[in-house]
């Protein structure tokens, strides 16, 4: 049986991760809030799913409202990303202008919009058509909004550098994602070595109540930016 | 320990995508279940299912389009159920999402009218005109190229001067242009229209400006001016807008900075004035273009005003509506609204449908419904005893925990009648609680029964699931592989075939026909596996011979030589691995090539998924599964043990650990002193072999 983390041999307890350590959070739909949300640096903020209708019901690609309505948040000090979940690459225009029109009503109602995340689970072999995409969303997305991406756990030890490299330059961060569903990825310790040779800004996100333990290289590297956690209404049933 | 704690523990787990998606389920294949489970929903109404999938049950028996009737789109016949929740409208009678983006047929219609204006060239640029996501909640989402799109085809009807007809237009797309509220507002611009129809055309106008940009008080006086109005369409519509603008003054301080609710905040007397207004707008209009949008306006209010009767009224009446057009939202948007909305509580809910689905919702909260308060209820499901009946049996069997108590209450099946979702539920329950009671065979002949009264792909492959549960549970797992065994589905039967069956059944399984299967294919992979790892030399020789020529490429890996391996060790065949242990179970390079096997094969489906889901029941597979890191420990141990083998063993057994200090190889506590000794044999001992040259560290 993989991935039995261990009390034992010293380090930090390993107690489920507790969101009030931390301060950049992710809020998804239906998560109640938390007082811990005023006083986060960074909220990456569910707003959408683009996605292609079944077949049953015409195949076009969908833009579907997700998460909270536009809020008031102009007194809040931290920075607001609009958070998306792309299962498709396949954009129309309409999504592009969903998109932006988004933007331009929560900078409108005061809220301090600095950039958009594209949450996407590019398999490996996919990378270079994910860059691609990615590099056209740059294009079309107002100079002044950054661009983050979360990867998959398995990208920086299995991906092709020359192809992550690419990234550079269009993305201003990768969150790397310890967890799937509501539980960390058993394991997921062995996949963190290779972080030492990304060439972008990288943070490293946690689910709430999940597991983790920073390897001791983590925090020396300079192109780690820190945490994300996901919050959840309650703690996960145990796995 | 108890069984419903021990069910919570394994819930269907997600899978793949990293931020929750409940598309990538993978569902727990059993029935019994209390806890919610939103990748396991069963075909019958059960307190594990989401509210959602039990009101789907009860509305299918109504007469709504079902997931009974569909199940041939789905993607994985073998998956009907247990099933993820979202596959519960994806294959459900399809009922076409609406969008709110604007397409280009939307444009173009828009065009085409401006056109006929004559103002092609000469209208404002709509490339920032707002669009919105489909189901994006905001009243700006009614200012869109469609009703832009009807006002200007009001206008082209109307009796108007020209100049003014462009005029209005111009302003009606200036207010489209524009994001709301906007920073800097363009103020609309009337000169010129003079006549009456005209003035009353801006005043619209001036009214919808007001209410995009949230001066709600300004668009109530606007839009009640034109409540007298000669032009029907304007009276129309200003008696709609005079109710919502009140709605959305009403509702203006009822949610937080975040968009949460703090339904105390909501202004009353301003909602009475809004439910009031809706009403009036109704009784006028029945068939008004806006009559549907009224009618869930109205549950809007209901909700603000936080009355549960009125509210759960509303909603057994459009779910009760079979008629699409007389319903403001698809089916699926009208069960998420009810289920947000309303199954919070019990409280003023009359309705035995969706008391019912409130009701299984508090079978499984931490303080269940109790037997009393379920008793008050008779009386409201005085027109569906059926429902109440199941509902006592469910309690028994799910909160009482006395399934004697359930079989008392649920009828026995009759053997003529085919069973609805209700009925089907009220047996499965019976024949869950035959099973608690210890009735093993009685359960058996009561499943057997229930595959004759039903027809839907769905139920019937439920009974599958639950005969061969019961099968499972009575010890008689080589009845779902009889000649006549009606649990066809192979992904089940490959379950039990790789987690549970004996070397017996596995091996008359393997042997069955005279052409391969899939399936013989898969037991012989399973027994020539566990018989290599769990310490049956002899047999694996043995069962060799049952591997077909040419050999199919599952097997492959029992029959073809390991040979040298990345690390530069090599292995033989399994066979002389296997022959080698047999009279020496010492032997190191054996050890270290069955834990080499062990490192790059494994079984698909290994492992128990709980002990009472499909193939959770102890394994009928004897001899405990060999462990390579206890393998390299017994060579460790053995100072006589030749060089290579040796220092290999050393060199995996200090891997065990890498790269993060974590025994990733079997979880064992062994302490750093141990893993060091190791290291420094390594390297003492054994310095020319490339192992230890290679490795640098040890964890």
């Amino acid at each position: 049986m993989l991935g039995l983390l261990l009390a034992c041999c010293g380090g930090p307890a390993f107690a489920g991760v507790d969101a009030s350590q931390y301060d950049a959070f992710w809020l998804w739909s239906g998560v109640q809030p938390q007082p811990l949300l005023a006083r986060a640096k960074s909220l990456y903020i569910l707003q959408g799913q683009i996605e292609r209708a079944p077949r049953r019901q015409g195949g076009a690609v969908r833009f579907l409202a997700q998460g909270m309505s536009v809020p008031r948040l102009a007194t809040h000090p931290g920075e607001i990303w609009l958070a998306y979940r792309a299962q498709t690459l396949e954009w129309p225009p309409e999504a592009y202008a969903v998109l932006l029109s988004q933007l331009r009503r929560w900078q409108l109602a005061g809220n301090a919009v600095v950039g958009i995340q594209i949450d996407f689970d590019a398999r490996t072999r996919d990378l270079h058509h994910y860059v691609k995409f990615l590099r056209e969303l740059r294009e079309r997305l107002p100079k002044n909004y950054r661009l983050s991406i979360t990867g998959l756990l398995d990208w920086a030890p299995n991906a092709d550098p020359a192809v992550l490299n690419q990234l550079v330059g269009v993305v201003d961060e990768l969150v790397i994602q310890t967890y799937q569903g509501r539980h960390t990825i058993a394991n997921y310790s062995a996949y963190l070595p290779p972080t030492k040779h990304l060439q972008l800004p990288f943070k490293i996100g946690l689910v709430q109540y999940g597991k983790w333990q920073a390897p001791y290289f983590l925090e020396g590297l300079p192109l780690f930016r820190g945490y994300v956690v996901f919050l959840l209404n309650a703690p996960a049933s145990p796995h | 320990m108890n069984r419903f704690a021990l069910a919570l523990l394994l819930l269907g787990t997600p899978l793949a995508h990293a931020s929750f998606d409940d598309s990538e389920c993978a569902p727990s294949l059993q029935l019994q279940a209390k806890g919610l489970d939103a990748c396991s929903t069963q075909a019958f109404l059960s307190p594990s299912n989401d509210t959602r999938a039990n009101l789907h049950w009860l509305l299918s028996d109504a007469g709504q389009p079902s997931l009974a009737g569909n199940p041939e789109k789905a993607e994985d016949q073998n998956a009907l159920v247990p099933f993820a929740l979202d596959q519960l409208f994806s294959v459900a009678s399809p009922e076409a999402a609406p969008t709110d983006t604007p397409t280009e047929a939307d444009t173009n219609s828009l065009s085409a009218l401006i056109e006929k204006l004559g103002m092609s060239a000469d209208y404002p640029d709509l490339s920032e005109a707002p669009s919105y996501a489909s189901g994006e909640g905001s009243r700006q989402s009614s200012n869109n190229t469609d009703t832009t799109a009807t006002f200007i085809a009001q206008l082209l009807a109307a009796d108007l001067p020209e100049p003014e007809r462009k005029r209005l237009a111009i302003q009606r797309l200036t207010l489209l242009q524009q994001e709301h509220p906007a920073s800097e507002p363009q103020p609309l611009n009337f000169t010129g229209v003079q006549s009456i129809p005209g003035r009353q055309f801006a005043t619209y106008l001036q009214g919808a400006a007001a209410f995009y940009d949230g001066d709600f008080s300004a668009a109530i006086a606007r839009f009640t001016e034109l409540t007298s109005s000669e032009q029907p369409w304007l009276k129309d519509t200003a008696s709609y807008m005079v109710a919502r603008s009140q709605l959305n003054a009403a509702q203006a301080n009822a949610f937080d900075e975040y968009g949460y609710a703090d339904l105390s905040k909501a202004d009353q007397p301003a909602l009475a004035n809004a439910e009031a207004a809706l009403q009036a707008y109704l009784a006028s209009y029945p068939q008004g273009d806006y009559a549907l949008s009224a009618k869930g306006l109205l549950r809007r209010v209901y909700w603000l005003q936080q009355d549960n009767v009125k509210l759960a009224a509303a909603y057994a009446e459009q779910l009760a509506e079979q008629d699409l057009n007389k319903r403001d939202s698809s089916l699926q948007q009208l069960t998420d609204e009810v289920d947000n909305k309303l199954f919070t509580s019990a409280q003023g809910v009359t309705n035995p449908m969706l008391l019912a689905v409130i009701d299984l919702k508090n079978m499984r909260s931490e303080e269940p419904l109790s037997k009393e308060q379920l008793q008050a209820q008779k009386p409201l499901f005085a027109s569906e005893p059926d429902l109440y009946a199941y509902l006592l049996g469910a309690w028994h069997y799910y909160v009482g925990e006395v399934p004697a108590e359930a079989l008392a209450v649920l009828p026995e099946a009759t053997d003529d009648t085919i069973l609805d979702h209700l009925h089907f539920s009220q047996q499965v329950v019976r024949g869950m609680a035959l099973e608690e009671d210890g009735q093993w065979p009685a359960a058996q002949a009561h499943w057997l029964k229930l595959f004759k009264l039903t027809e839907q792909p769905i139920q019937l492959q439920q009974l599958q699931l639950a005969l061969a549960l019961n099968y499972e549970h009575s010890n008689q797992v080589e009845k779902i592989f009889a000649a006549d065994s009606l649990i066809t589905n192979s992904d089940w039967r490959a379950q039990v075939l790789s987690r549970v069956a004996s070397p017996e059944l596995l091996r008359r399984v393997a042997n069955d026909g005279k052409v391969a299967t899939a399936e013989s294919i898969t037991a012989l992979s399973v027994l020539l596996y566990k018989d290599l790892l769990q310490g049956h030399y002899a047999a694996f020789k043995a069962d060799l011979a049952l591997v077909p020529e040419p050999v199919p490429e599952p097997l492959t890996q029992f029959v073809n030589a390991q040979g040298e391996n990345d690390d530069g060790y090599t292995c033989p065949t399994p066979k002389e691995t296997a022959a080698v242990l047999e009279s020496e179970p010492g032997n190191a390079q054996a050890l270290n090539c069955l834990g080499e096997f062990s490192r790059s094969h494994s079984l698909p489906l290994d492992g128990s998924p709980g002990e009472y889901a499909l193939g959770g029941s102890k394994s009928q597979f004897p001899g405990e599964r060999f462990d390579p890191l206890h393998g390299y420990q017994q060579i460790i141990a053995n100072e006589k043990a030749p060089a290579d083998d040796r220092a290999y063993a050393l060199y995996r057994a200090i891997n065990c650990y890498a790269t993060s200090g974590y025994n990733h190889c079997n979880g064992d506590e062994i302490d750093k002193a141990v893993r060091k000794q190791w290291f420094s044999t390594l390297k003492r001992q054994y310095a020319n072999s490339t192992w230890a040259q290679s490795l640098k560290y040890y964890w």
